[in-house]
Formats: structure tokens, C-alpha cells, sequence
């Protein structure tokens, strides 16, 4: 076995271990029916004040799913105000598993306007917009 | 608090660098009334001594295929280990550091 | 009969990834210049396509995660984001390519000009994609591109010499080349039959017809019909130029020279079956490639896709699709080479091959995308071997592709 030789952590409360990055950055978002809602972009926690961390401080809870124009962010570094980023909130999930399930439709959770706007613009306009091919 | 505010950052003990945060572990408790998953908390900070050491996490599962490539990517996220919350001074967007007596616990997620 | 429409995807893929307009004038190019002595690359990339399709299938089957998504998920954004520019400038030149496939196939039938076929084949390509439903468009193009079988036939019609033929297949690098232009072309061959967009294609349209773990079988049969015979017909299509071009010296430059042989071989009957074949083959590579861009930016952003859904239910998905055919056309009407084109983005998509595959081969092992299905011990084994050689041709194929001027 591979596994380095450092101990493991003592016994914790129940409840499951999950790393946000390996399991639940960058997975795909569906809502309780299955259709895509987006992408986990990135995620927000409590707002842990300047950071420095008296002892005893209890661990922040994870808030919201974020949903965003990260990108360029995450490649090159910096950092954008996440003021106008649509948030998924952590109630409306539903199951983890190789995608984010959400327990609510797709039409209840703030995502991007472009698939809309395209929608009735231009898709609805061209005979044939609203036909599911069969 | 974002979690890509602090993915990447250097980690600081006593005004060393010992190595890069990789991840966070989260703790998600069996209920929350009014929701079907319960809220997370966060349970601890992975770091790798290298920025890039830790891709596909295998050193964090007892996964051994492919063969070759789960070694592969367990030697280069060798030294890597956690950090529980309890023994962070710092973590946010000015930095990350860890207390002057920090336990390294062992990366492995428990199956 | 409809054991055949079974199969269909892995034949569409199949002719889309190595029977499209590039492949065919290089496999004929191959013939004419190597006789058949590359074959063996042929063979090689086959497998290694069965090998990673099979696995794309899975996963998309197991887990509903179609390829790019699975990308996206393991890359991280920086790998994600480089392989997501190449795949999508790719496409966009191969799409580009096949548009101007079908309207030269389309002038050889008849003798109207390419540029007056070229809107049209253009138009055709959006229509089917936004209105045929995804099982038809598959079974048609999918059953007709098999009449490319019309050079398998006229390569036992040209009466070959055995003895020759079997010592071109044995004999690794003809003194007659230089071995850069040799293993340029190997590499042109390998990268031809392990195109990234004909995983991105196989495991999306796995997801549209809705595979799940009951139709394991039907994805394997699926690999294993389609890309072997995608492969035999790459090597008839060589071995007719091998038989009637190689002793003649004739360079293979233009799309009627690639069916010389065939005319040679069985008259205005067989010619009129292996240009039919061609158009539906090029067509299916045009319908390949622009879904293909479709998807892999959908899928890598989170969008909603698929022919399975109304196009108002999925407008950035058929928006993006028809940018890219607009873009097709005005590059085609400049006048641009269609196929030198594709030359050149097979070499350049061979270099970006372990930013697609990796992540294929990571996945097909992780129980948390495929449960009990994950690869046993043999596939596993055989992946790694091949993505070493993939690792190996992708650092090769730039610089091949400058020593050798792109195979001169």
C-alpha cells in the first residue's frame, strides 16, 4: 500500500467526509428532473471575518453553490467581485453523487440569462424552434 | 468566504511555507431539518508540499488502477497531509497558516 | 437487417473519425506514395480507438456523463480549458473541412462547381441536425457511407499481386521516402483514427440514445463493428491507390484521383456506389464534427444539449452549432483548401491527444462514476500501453509536421 505513514484523524461526529475540489468543483449542476443547470464554479461559505482565527472558532458552514464567470480567475489568479454571480443555495441540493442533484426544478434556482434571451430571439423565431426531433 | 480565494495559496507555519492547500475537507452531518442533505462545515485543510502534487487525489483513496498512473500520482502528492480546523490560526483570503503545534493527519479519506 | 441500425453509432463515428474527406485523400496519398506499408498504423490506431471508445461508452452509460463533461470534471481548468480551445478549433476546421468534402464529392457526381454545392451542403448539415431525429440521422449516413465498400470491391477486382502487397506490409520504412515523411504519416494515420471528437461524439451519443447499464452489450457491439470496419475500408481505400497509383508514380492530389482505381477497377457502376458512399460519408463527418462542437462546449460549460431535446430547450447548444457552420462557409468561400485543412489539424489534434484520453482512462476506474463497472485488470493494462504511445505521438507530431513540411 502507498498510503503515507501519518496517523489518522481521531473519531469525528457522524456524518460524511467529502473534498469540495475532488468531488464537488467543476461537476455538473441537475436539477430534480435531470436537465443540466449549470456548473459548480466555485463555493461560498460563512464570511470568516479577516480570517485570523482564535482558538475555539467554530468551522464555517458551506452557504451556496456559485455559478459564475470564474474561469479566467481560476487560471491566471486574481479575484473578481462575486457580488453578481448567481448562487445555488445548500438547501436546494438534493444527493451528491458524479453530479450535483438539486431537489427543486431548474426554473427555480437564478441561473444565467443567455439561454433564455436566445430562446425566444432566436431559436423560437426559425420554423421547427420548438420541435423535439422524433 | 470562496473557496477559489483559497485553493492554491500558500500554507505558513510558524512564517515557513510547508507546502500549497489543495482542498478543503468537509464534514456533512446526517440532517439539517428543512433540507435533504445536511449543511457542511468545513473539517479540515489538505496541503501538498508541491502546487500541482495533488491531481485526481489518489493520494487521498485506496484506489490502485491504473496501475501505473495511481502510482504515479501518489509519488507526486508524496508529503501531502491534513490539517484539521481546530489547528488553523489563519485561513482566508490573506493567507493561510497553521498553528505552532499543528498535528499532520494522515490525507486518506476514510472509505 | 435492423441488427445493422444496432450498430449504426459506432459506424457513423467510425466513418466520421476516419473516413471523412482528410482521411480518405490521405489514406489514398499513403497508398500512392508507401504502397501498404503503413498498414500496421492502421491496425495499431484501430485498437487503441476500440480500447478508449469502449471505455468513453461506459462511462457514459454508467454514470450519464458524456466525455467532456468528464474532462472538465479531472482536469482542472487551466488542462480543461487548453484541451477545450484545441478540441474546438479543431472541430471547427474539420467541420470546415467536410462542408467542402461534400460539395467536392458532390462536383465529381456531377459537373456543377464545388462553390455552388458548398452553401447548400452547408444548409443540409444545419437542417439535419435541427430537425432529424438523432437514430435516423445515424442509420441513414451511418448505412450508406458502408458503400465506401465499393473500394474494398475494386481492390479484389484490380486482380493485386499478393506477394507484393504482403511485402510492402512487412516492410517497415521504403527506402524510396525519407523516414521523417514516413513516420509523419504514421503519425497523420494514428491521429486520424484516435480524433477526440469521435469519443466526444460516441459517448454524446450514447447519452442520446439513452444507454444505461442494460446496454453495456450494445455499446460494446457498437466498437467493435464500427471502428474495425472503418479501418478495413481505410486500408482499401489504400490498397486501391497502392495497386493502380504507386507503380504509375501518380501523386494523389484531388478527390478524383482517389477514385481512379475504383473506375479502373469495375467501370461507371462501381464509381457511381464509391462516390455515393463518399458523400454519405462525408456528410456524416460534417454532422460528426459540428455536433461535436456542439457538445463539447455545452458540456464543458454546463449547458443543456442534445438532438433528444427541443432546440428551444437547448439554444446556446444550437446557436453555437450554426456560428460554427456560418464560419465554415465564409472560410470556404474565401477559397480555401478544404482538404489540405485537414491535414493539418489531424497532426495538430494528435498532439493534444493526452489532455482527451487521460481523463477517459482516470474515470473508467473511479467507483464513484461507475460503481461495479469499472475497467477489469486486462483493460486497464492495454490502456495504459496505448496512452503511452499516445504520449509519445503527441510529442512527435508537431515537430514531424515542420521537419517534413507537412509530408512533402
Amino acid at each position: 500500500m502507498n498510503m503515507p505513514q501519518l496517523p489518522m484523524p481521531p473519531a469525528r461526529p457522524e456524518g460524511r467526509l467529502l473534498d469540495v475540489r475532488l468531488s464537488l468543483l467543476d461537476r455538473q449542476v441537475l436539477d430534480v428532473g435531470d436537465e443540466p443547470v449549470g456548473v459548480v464554479d466555485d463555493v461560498e461559505f460563512d464570511d470568516a471575518g479577516d480570517g485570523v482565527l482564535a482558538p475555539g472558532t467554530p468551522p464555517p458552514q458551506l452557504r451556496n453553490l456559485v455559478h459564475g464567470p470564474i474561469l479566467l480567475e481560476r487560471i491566471f489568479g486574481g479575484r473578481r467581485p462575486r457580488a453578481h454571480f448567481d448562487r445555488i443555495p445548500w438547501s436546494a441540493v438534493a444527493e451528491l453523487g458524479s453530479a450535483v442533484r438539486l431537489a427543486v426544478e431548474a426554473s427555480a434556482v437564478p441561473v444565467g440569462w443567455l439561454e433564455g434571451w436566445l430562446a425566444t430571439n432566436v431559436i423560437r423565431r426559425i420554423p421547427g424552434g420548438r420541435h423535439v426531433p422524433r | 468566504m470562496f473557496l477559489a480565494d483559497l485553493l492554491g495559496r500558500p500554507v505558513l507555519q510558524s512564517g515557513q511555507r510547508v507546502g500549497f492547500l489543495t482542498d478543503l475537507r468537509l464534514l456533512i452531518p446526517a440532517r439539517t431539518p428543512g433540507q435533504q442533505l445536511g449543511t457542511p462545515s468545513v473539517y479540515g485543510v489538505l496541503v501538498c508540499p508541491r502546487r500541482t502534487g495533488s491531481f485526481l487525489g489518489f493520494e487521498r483513496r485506496d484506489l490502485d488502477a491504473p496501475l501505473f498512473l495511481a502510482r504515479w500520482f501518489r509519488w507526486r502528492a508524496r508529503g501531502s497531509f491534513l490539517v484539521l480546523w481546530e489547528d488553523l490560526a489563519q485561513c482566508g483570503e490573506q493567507g493561510v497558516e497553521l498553528r505552532e503545534g499543528a498535528t499532520r493527519w494522515s490525507p486518506a479519506l476514510p472509505p | 437487417m435492423t441488427r445493422i441500425f444496432a450498430v449504426a453509432l459506432g459506424i457513423l463515428t467510425a466513418i466520421g473519425g476516419f473516413l471523412d474527406i482528410g482521411d480518405m485523400v490521405t489514406n489514398a496519398v499513403v497508398g500512392s506514395r508507401f504502397g501498404l506499408s503503413l498498414a500496421w498504423v492502421v491496425v495499431v490506431g484501430v485498437g487503441g480507438i476500440c480500447v478508449f471508445a469502449h471505455m468513453a461508452g461506459k462511462v457514459a452509460a454508467v454514470s450519464g456523463r458524456a466525455t467532456f463533461e468528464v474532462i472538465r470534471e479531472r482536469l482542472g481548468p487551466r488542462l480543461a480549458v487548453a484541451n477545450l480551445g484545441a478540441s474546438f478549433a479543431i472541430n471547427l476546421l474539420t467541420l470546415t473541412a467536410e462542408v467542402g468534402g461534400v460539395a467536392l464529392a458532390l462536383q465529381l457526381a456531377s459537373s456543377v462547381h464545388y462553390l455552388a454545392w458548398v452553401p447548400l451542403a452547408a444548409l443540409a448539415v444545419w437542417f439535419v441536425i435541427w430537425r432529424v431525429r438523432f437514430q435516423l440521422m445515424e442509420n441513414v449516413t451511418g448505412l450508406v457511407g458502408l458503400l465506401l465498400i465499393g473500394f474494398a470491391v475494386a481492390f479484389f477486382l484490380l486482380g493485386p499481386d499478393w506477394n507484393e502487397l504482403g511485402r510492402q506490409v512487412m516492410q517497415v520504412l521504403p527506402s524510396s521516402e525519407s523516414p521523417f515523411t514516413y513516420w509523419f504519416y504514421a503519425v497523420a494515420l494514428f491521429g486520424a483514427a484516435l480524433t477526440p471528437y469521435e469519443v466526444f461524439f460516441f459517448s454524446s451519443g450514447a447519452v442520446e440514445e439513452g444507454w444505461t447499464t442494460k446496454d453495456l452489450a450494445e455499446s460494446r457491439a457498437n466498437v467493435l463493428v464500427g471502428f474495425p470496419l472503418g479501418g478495413i475500408l481505410s486500408i482499401a481505400i489504400a490498397g486501391c491507390a497502392a495497386i493502380v497509383l504507386l507503380p504509375a508514380g501518380i501523386e494523389v492530389t484531388t478527390l478524383s484521383q482517389v477514385v481512379l482505381p475504383v473506375q479502373e477497377a469495375g467501370g461507371r457502376l462501381l464509381l457511381a456506389v464509391a462516390i455515393l458512399g463518399i458523400v454519405a460519408a462525408t456528410f456524416g463527418a460534417a454532422l460528426e464534427t459540428t455536433l461535436s462542437a456542439g457538445y463539447t462546449l455545452a458540456q464543458f460549460f454546463g449547458w443543456t444539449w442534445g438532438k433528444f431535446r427541443a432546440p428551444a430547450a437547448a439554444a446556446r447548444f444550437h446557436v453555437t452549432m450554426a456560428i460554427c457552420l456560418i464560419i465554415g462557409l465564409g472560410v470556404l468561400a474565401t477559397g480555401a483548401d478544404p482538404i489540405m485543412v485537414t491535414e493539418i489539424s489531424v497532426v495538430f489534434s494528435a498532439a493534444a491527444l493526452p489532455l482527451t484520453y487521460l481523463p477517459i482512462l482516470i474515470v473508467a476506474n473511479d467507483p464513484d462514476y461507475m460503481g461495479s463497472h469499472v475497467n477489469g485488470r486486462w483493460l486497464n493494462a492495454i490502456g495504459q500501453v496505448y496512452l503511452a504511445v499516445i504520449l509519445v505521438v503527441s510529442v512527435a507530431a508537431i515537430p514531424l509536421l515542420v521537419i517534413t513540411g507537412v509530408g512533402q
